[in-house]
C-alpha cells in the first residue's frame, strides 16, 4: 500500500475522494448511501462510476476499507489513514477559506 | 434496468474490477434508477469510467500499478503511438511521391534533405522495433510454453485473418494498377480511386489489429528489469525518431509552399497557389497526435524508472 500523500489524493474540495471521505467521517456507509450524502451536504451529484472510480482509488490507497456484508450494498469506512489525510486537507481548505474571508471582511460563520 | 442491461454495462470494466465491486456497482445503479430504464448519458458514463478503470489497471494512467508495470505500458504506449504513426508516414509517403520532379533544381536541397531526414529516421525507428522485439522474444517463447498462447490466441487469429485479406485484396489492386495511366492511378478513375481507400482502409485495420495482439501479449510477458530497461530505452528512442520525423515532414512542407506550392495542389507547375493541403495537414495532425502519444508514453516510463531506481538501495 502506498503512503497517503494529502496532496496526490485530495486536490480540491469538491473532487470525490474529498467529498466520499468527508461523508465516511460521519460513519460507515454503502455507495447510494454516500451518493446521497454528498448530494446533501456539498449538492454534488456523483454518478454510480465516478463514485466507485473513487471508492477504487481509496480502498487501493489505504484511505478506506470495506466492512463485511452479505449484501450487495458493501458498506464502507473511514481508516486512520484516511482520516489523517482527510484532517490535513481539511486544515489546509480551512486556512484558504480563513484566508478569502479575512480579506473580504466576513465571517465564515456567517457563511453557513 | 434489466440484468442484462447491468452486464453490458459492466463488460467496460476490467475483469478483476468486475469480480471485486461488479455487484455492489450494480446494486448502486440499481438504486440510483428506482426501476427506470438507462439514458444514455448514464451509459455514457459508466462506458467512460469502466475505461478509466481499465486504463488504471494496464497502468496507462494513474499510480495504482507497479512503476515497473507503468513503464511497461509507457513502452506500450510507444509502440501504439507508432502504428498511428506509420498510418500518417503512409500517408506522407503519397502525398510527396515524385516531389523532386516538381522543385526547380536549384531548390531541392532543402525539400531533398528534410525528405531523406525522414526516410533515415524511419529506417532507424523501425531497426529500434526490431530490436525490441528480439529483446522480449525469449520471454514470449517461455510464456507461450507455459500455456500462455490461449490467452492471445484471438487477437492473433484476427490480425492473421485481416493480413491474409489484405493480401488477397492487394493482387487484383496491384493488376489493375498495371493497367492504368498515372492520372488514373491519381484519381481520375472513381472505381480504382474508392478500392485503393478500401485497401487502405484494411491496411489500418491490419496494423491496429497486430498492434493490440502485440500488446495483449506484451502486458502478459513476465521480463526481468534489464529486458524492460531496454525495451523501454528503445521505446524512447522510437518516440524521438517519431519527433524528428515529423520535424523533417514539416520542414518538406514548407520548403515545398515557398519554392512549388504548384505541386502541393497538383496544378501545372509554376502556378501559385495556397500552400495549404488539406490532406497534408491532416497527415501532419495524426504525426503530431502520435507523438504526443509516445511522449506521454516517454514521461510514464521516465517517472516510473526514476521512482524504480529511489525505490532500489
Amino acid at each position: 500500500m502506498r503512503s497517503p500523500d494529502p496532496s496526490a489524493v485530495l486536490r480540491r474540495p469538491n473532487d470525490p475522494p474529498v467529498l466520499i471521505l468527508t461523508s465516511l467521517a460521519a460513519g460507515p456507509k454503502h455507495g447510494h448511501a454516500l451518493a446521497k450524502d454528498i448530494e446533501a451536504f456539498a449538492g454534488v451529484a456523483l454518478g454510480p462510476g465516478t463514485l466507485y472510480g473513487a471508492i477504487t482509488r481509496l480502498e487501493e490507497r489505504g484511505l478506506i476499507e470495506a466492512l463485511e456484508s452479505d449484501d450487495r450494498r458493501r458498506p464502507y469506512r473511514i481508516t486512520a489513514a484516511g482520516a489523517t489525510v482527510l484532517a490535513v486537507s481539511v486544515a489546509e481548505m480551512g486556512r484558504i477559506a480563513a484566508v478569502g474571508a479575512s480579506r473580504l471582511g466576513i465571517s465564515l460563520g456567517t457563511l453557513a | 434496468m434489466t440484468a442484462s442491461d447491468a452486464a453490458r454495462l459492466l463488460r467496460w470494466y476490467p475483469a478483476a474490477w468486475r469480480e471485486r465491486y461488479g455487484d455492489e456497482l450494480v446494486a448502486l445503479m440499481e438504486d440510483e434508477l428506482g426501476g427506470r430504464d438507462t439514458s444514455i448519458r448514464f451509459r455514457l458514463s459508466i462506458a467512460l469510467a469502466g475505461l478509466r478503470e481499465r486504463a488504471h489497471g494496464a497502468g496507462i494512467v494513474g499510480r495504482g500499478a507497479s512503476a515497473a508495470e507503468r513503464a511497461r505500458a509507457g513502452a506500450l504506449l510507444v509502440l501504439c503511438a507508432w502504428t498511428t504513426f506509420v498510418v500518417a508516414g503512409a500517408s506522407f509517403a503519397k502525398l510527396s511521391e515524385h516531389f523532386d520532379a516538381a522543385v526547380p533544381r536549384a531548390s531541392r536541397g532543402l525539400p531533398g534533405g528534410a525528405y531523406r531526414q525522414v526516410q533515415i529516421v524511419s529506417v532507424v525507428a523501425a531497426a529500434l522495433l526490431v530490436v525490441a522485439g528480439c529483446c522480449v522474444l525469449p520471454a514470449f517463447m517461455r510464456f507461450v510454453r507455459r500455456g500462455g498462447w490461449s490467452l492471445i490466441a484471438r487477437a492473433v487469429w484476427q490480425a492473421t485473418v485481416s493480413s491474409a485479406a489484405l493480401a488477397v485484396a492487394i493482387v487484383p489492386l496491384a493488376a489493375w494498377a498495371h493497367h492504368l495511366s498515372y492520372g488514373q492511378r491519381n484519381g481520375t478513375d472513381a472505381a480504382y480511386s474508392a478500392a485503393v481507400v478500401a485497401a487502405a482502409a484494411l491496411l489500418v485495420a491490419v496494423l491496429g489489429l497486430w498492434t493490440r495482439a502485440a500488446v495483449v501479449a506484451g502486458r502478459r510477458l513476465e521480463l526481468g528489469r534489464g529486458v524492460l530497461a531496454a525495451v523501454s530505452s528503445l521505446a524512447i528512442g522510437v518516440a524521438a525518431s517519431m519527433v524528428a520525423m515529423t520535424v523533417g515532414t514539416a520542414i518538406w512542407w514548407a520548403v515545398m509552399a515557398e519554392h512549388a506550392p504548384w505541386f502541393l495542389h497538383g496544378t501545372p507547375a509554376g502556378s501559385g497557389g495556397s500552400p495549404f493541403n488539406p490532406q497534408l495537414a491532416a497527415t501532419m495532425a495524426l504525426m503530431a497526435a502520435s507523438v504526443a502519444l509516445g511522449q506521454y508514453g516517454v514521461a510514464r516510463i521516465g517517472r516510473s524508472w526514476l521512482e524504480l531506481r529511489r525505490a532500489t538501495p
